[in-house]
């Protein structure tokens, strides 16, 4: 695996997008191998380990771009269980108590990737028996008349037993004030938080703002959801490697010039990626169009090589961003995913 | 990595043992090129006052009747600020490069620096994949700073217990082990 990626680090290091201890971190981890545990070893103990399932959720996680602070903040999740796990082999009183979270952050900063990563590191670490992730939002809860709520919110939490519920745009179902269906669908979540503790962790997601406000509308949520992680805003260079490991997915590359052209263009306008227009998904869009303008530049061309089918240039992305500033491609409108 | 494919494949050309080649790596300022010197003079080659990462030094290692060919790979400090010379930004690739590869490694840690305010997060991630390598030995330099011994201790304990040379370059102290380690590398029992 390490070698694989080899090119892609010494390229990282070469062009500036990441420092050399960045690509020295991440080397460290592909090479990481099941180690025995040094302390309990030398007592001849047996301690429960995560399994492979939890690290290789950390590894997926730690290799994601950027994210410092959501790593350090999932990072003590999994510390703290396995912590519990050792005290409870002692003998001491554990209290991992509920594990819902509120994911606050603006889109395509990672939210959703992350809940998902969540749910495979904790059945890996034995706290949840499926680890799968149930994606809803407000029209998925909400019914129509009532006792329609009450049921889909139901069905929501029984489809996501053993794994994570992940509630995207959290605060729009209490957007509709006190007769809005939306109360009754988070009833039914408070319920099921109760009821259902060990078996399901409920992740609420949505912009910073909006997610204080909906923590706000019911006293009995805040202390309801002990984890709160924030999701910052990317910078312009971890966008420009989040560009060039989408190319890469799909065999494109990006020339050094049209990096620097993409960072440059990002550190101009930072609001028009950094926010509403949603982060790496963004960028995601601004490659696609690349995509279909290096097919133009290049439909006319014969003969073509392998090197001119893989490489994205400068031209591609101004064309692109031209075409989006023109209205001819995906909006990258907020709220999608994230 | 086809450089240093290129690298690998061009050992044991010459009618000989092939040569041995080890990467020095470690943080900026950690005392790499200072130690590389030292061991060159150790070994009877020049002097170098400032990082060359381009082409390894080259010395023969020789052990009775059998003499083996020695190549060791500076490389620039290896740290979390993006390095504004394209050069030394080459340099890093290529030392990252040869670590990936497998090359055996001398990490050079400022004992010193660790003692007073302990392990950077570079040598942290170095000593992690040191851990696990067979080739690779720890090198605490800078012996005769001051908190170089609470340094050396901390490392002992909690970084390397299979085993720290301690060196101070300038004097020439522990040097020799650092030649015994690389003898051992170079003519395995």
């Amino acid at each position: 695996m390490a070698t694989t990626l080899s090119p892609d680090l010494r390229h990282q290091v070469e062009s500036g997008t990441i420092s050399a201890g960045e690509a020295l971190r991440r080397l460290s981890r592909l090479q990481a191998a099941p180690q025995p545990d040094v302390v309990a070893g030398r007592r001849g103990e047996s301690p429960p380990a995560p399994s492979a399932g939890a690290a290789a959720a950390l590894a997926e996680l730690d290799a994601l771009v950027g994210l410092r602070s959501v790593k350090r903040m999932v990072h003590e999740v999994q510390a703290l269980v396995q912590i519990q796990a050792h005290r409870r082999q002692h003998g001491l009183a554990t209290q991992l108590g509920t594990m819902h979270m509120v994911f606050s952050g603006h889109p395509g900063t990672g939210k959703t990737t992350v809940a998902r990563i969540m749910g495979s590191l904790l059945h890996g670490m034995g706290v949840l028996s499926k680890g799968h992730m149930v994606e809803v939002e407000r029209a998925d809860l909400v019914g129509e008349y009532i006792g329609h709520t009450a049921q889909r919110t139901r069905d929501a939490v029984r489809r996501a037993l053993g794994g994570v519920l992940f509630i995207d745009e959290a605060y729009s179902l209490a957007r509709g004030g006190a007769k809005d269906f939306g109360r009754e669908a988070i009833d039914g979540l408070v319920k099921a938080m109760e009821d259902g503790r060990e078996q399901m962790v409920l992740i609420l997601a949505g912009y910073p703002g909006e997610m204080e406000w909906f923590l706000l509308q019911n006293p009995g949520l805040r202390s309801r959801f002990p984890i709160h992680i924030h999701f910052p805003d990317y910078t312009a260079a971890e966008l420009v490697e989040i560009a060039g490991i989408m190319c890469r997915g799909q065999d494109y590359h990006l020339a050094p010039e049209a990096q620097t052209f993409l960072r440059d263009f990002i550190a101009g306008a930072p609001e028009w990626f950094a926010c509403e227009e949603g982060n790496a998904r963004a960028v995601r869009n601004l490659v696609e169009r690349a995509v279909r303008c290096h097919a133009l530049r290049l439909v006319q061309k014969s003969p073509l090589t392998r090197e001119d089918l893989m490489l994205l240039r400068r031209q591609d992305l101004e064309d692109a961003l031209l075409t989006h500033a023109a209205g001819g491609g995906g909006s990258g409108r907020p709220g999608d995913e994230g | 990595m086809l450089r240093v494919a290129a690298e690998a494949a061009g050992r044991g050309m010459r009618g000989e043992r092939e040569m041995l080649d080890v990467v020095l790596a470690g943080a900026p300022g950690s005392g790499k090129t200072l130690l590389l010197t030292a061991l060159m003079q150790l070994m009877g080659q020049g002097i170098f006052a400032t990082t060359v990462a381009e082409s390894g030094r080259q010395v023969r290692l020789r052990r009775g009747r059998h003499s083996r060919l020695l190549r060791l790979w500076d490389s620039p400090g290896f740290s979390d600020a993006i390095e504004p010379d394209p050069i030394r930004r080459r340099q890093q690739a290529q030392a990252l490069e040869r670590l990936l590869a497998g090359f055996p490694f001398l990490h050079v840690v400022d004992v010193s620096r660790v003692g007073e305010a302990g392990l950077t997060t570079v040598d942290e991630s170095l000593a992690a994949l040191g851990r696990r390598r067979e080739k690779y030995c720890l090198v605490a330099t800078c012996m005769d700073r001051p908190w170089a011994h609470t340094g050396l201790q901390h490392l002992r304990r909690h970084v390397a217990p299979a085993g720290v040379l301690p060196v101070c370059a300038p004097s020439g102290q522990g040097l020799g082990q650092v030649k015994a380690f690389l003898l051992g590398l170079a003519y395995p029992p």
